[in-house]
């Protein structure tokens, strides 16, 4: 199968990891463990020569494959990419922004079920990228080190006694590990109460993003809590960071909705109900306000109010309303109102309207 | 700025002298540059880069360090917050420690430790990658006009080409035959 067909198969469906399965799923989107690694011998991606992004791109290439690390993996050299392919594999995670728009030679190796995903040439010349379902932390942590072994059995990555694993951004340097949390708290932001979360956050060491990382805005009520400190903590200390965090917020987001149900239930009802009546109803929407009804939705389903929405289908529809899934599923480029058009017909035929 | 030797004319030609691995930089007119061997400049300039770090004139005046492996400059990592190399990280140890304890409330790794790793790059890669150094820095001192210094970079590579071509015949293929 050629990339683009492989692409193009993936924009009608989400990967299994966002079917909405895995521990406390009803609040937990999913878990990453981010590895930032560099090859030794080279400068960081801000010196490297073409020749030598290049020279990177092939000898990890081929350093993976030889692993094994990746079981039939999926190589995608971004250069060859349309923009449209680029920014489906950007809603889906498997690759960055920034590597999306990156100039120099790069390219992504992924596994079939997208819980695999290595970068390379983004920021650092490797970014590994461990996925999992719910909470499942420790699971997550066991395949990100093996993977980082046999890779790290092949080549010889920066490392310092004194500073660890080099990276170019001393913010990496360390463990040059970003474990993360994607979290669905509408009941917090609802209740106005998610500033006092992000407080509490900051104060263990942790920070608070968007849908897609830095700097991204937190569209569908989505955040990533990761870690900010890669440096004198172990991998260890910083899961046990996230570990003893996590928790807590999801606890404090059902309180919400338990509360919510409690007393104002009606209220609750009503907003849910007339999302879906809007989602089924819609002749023309924009993703942004598909994924501020879908949050409300997801919601009201794990609140038992909408009882015969499929979770699945909701958490599949946030990925692909998305502009890139909505166009490569048409197989063309669109224009906004084609989009919108398009998209209103996609959720109506998945929420059946 | 006035010649800081006879005092008389504008100071056109900034001169650095390295003694016992210490630079000053002196301002001077063309006439007593050319009195203080000013056309060694060159040759000087060469010897600097040869050596681990490089002193320039910032823009500041003041000198700066910056790194014979990437060529970053303290200066410039400041602006973009990307180092260019693992090498930067010792370079600038100084200035990077107080940072890092900022960032990170610590400036030592207490994580992984590689178990297993492949055997370290050979010496073509780190002469490859001075290479890459030298063409940079050949194409800034030609778009500066300073042929002079042009000459002497383009020899450098060639003599560095030559010597990679000794020591890895079959240049272009890493190590594993990626």
């Amino acid at each position: 199968m050629t990339i683009s067909k492989l692409i193009r198969d993936l924009s009608s469906r989400a990967g299994d990891w966002l079917k909405g399965s895995g521990t406390d799923a009803d609040v937990v989107i999913s878990s990453r463990i981010r590895l930032a690694r560099n090859l030794e011998g080279y400068p960081f991606l801000p010196r490297l020569e073409e020749e030598q992004a290049l020279e990177i791109v092939r000898r990890l290439t081929a350093a993976v494959e030889r692993s094994g690390a990746v079981p039939d993996p999926i190589i995608c050299d971004l250069r060859d990419t349309p923009s449209l392919d680029r920014l489906l594999l950007v809603e889906r995670h498997l690759i960055s922004r920034e590597l999306a728009n990156g100039e120099e030679p790069r390219s992504v190796i992924f596994s079939r079920d997208e819980v695999l995903s290595l970068m390379i040439n983004e920021e650092d010349h490797l970014r590994i990228q461990v996925l999992r379902a719910g909470l499942e932390l420790d699971e997550l942590m066991s395949k990100a080190r093996s993977i980082d072994d046999r890779i790290e059995h092949e080549v010889r990555f920066s490392y310092s006694n004194r500073l660890g694993y080099l990276t170019s951004c001393p913010t990496n340097t360390g463990t040059g590990m970003r474990l993360s949390v994607m979290l669905h708290l509408p009941a917090l932001v609802f209740s106005k109460e998610i500033e006092r979360v992000f407080q509490a956050v900051s104060s263990m060491n942790l920070t608070v993003r968007g849908l897609y990382g830095e700097g991204t805005q937190a569209t569908g009520d989505f955040y990533q809590v990761s870690n900010q400190v890669t440096l004198g903590k172990s991998e260890e200390d910083i899961l046990d960071d996230v570990r003893r965090a996590v928790p807590r917020i999801v606890k404090a987001e059902r309180d919400v909705r338990d509360a919510l149900l409690a007393e104002s239930r009606t209220m609750i009802e009503d907003k849910a109900w007339r999302a879906l009546g809007t989602l089924r109803s819609a002749r023309t929407i924009g993703s942004e306000e598909s994924m501020e009804f879908l949050s409300i939705i997801r919601m009201g389903a794990y609140m038992g109010v909408l009882p015969n929405v499929e979770i699945s289908s909701v958490n599949e529809l946030f990925l692909l309303v998305q502009p890139g899934h909505v166009q490569n599923l048409q197989g063309r480029t669109l224009k906004a109102a084609e989009r919108d058009r398009v998209r209103s017909e996609l959720i109506r035929s998945r929420l059946g309207g | 700025m006035l010649c800081e030797s006879c005092k008389k004319n504008n100071a056109t030609v900034s001169l650095t002298e390295i003694k016992d691995s210490k630079a000053t930089v002196y301002q001077l007119c063309e006439n007593c540059a050319r009195s203080q061997g000013y056309p060694a400049k060159q040759t000087l300039l060469g010897d600097l880069i040869s050596g681990f770090v490089t002193k320039t004139r910032s823009s500041e005046g003041g000198s700066e360090k910056a790194c014979e492996i990437c060529g970053m400059t303290y200066q410039s990592f400041r602006a973009k917050g990307r180092l260019g190399c693992p090498q930067c990280y010792d370079l600038f140890e100084e200035e990077l420690t107080p940072l890092l304890e900022k960032i990170h409330g610590s400036a030592r790794h207490i994580g992984k430790v590689p178990r297993e790793s492949a055997p370290a790059e050979s010496e073509t890669l780190r002469l490859r990658n001075r290479l890459a150094q030298l063409k940079r820095e050949l194409k800034s001192v030609v778009e500066s006009e300073d042929y002079e210094r042009a000459v002497e970079i383009r020899d450098r590579i060639q003599t560095m080409e030559k010597e990679l071509a000794r020591e890895d015949p079959c240049s272009g293929s890493g190590p594993e035959g990626a």
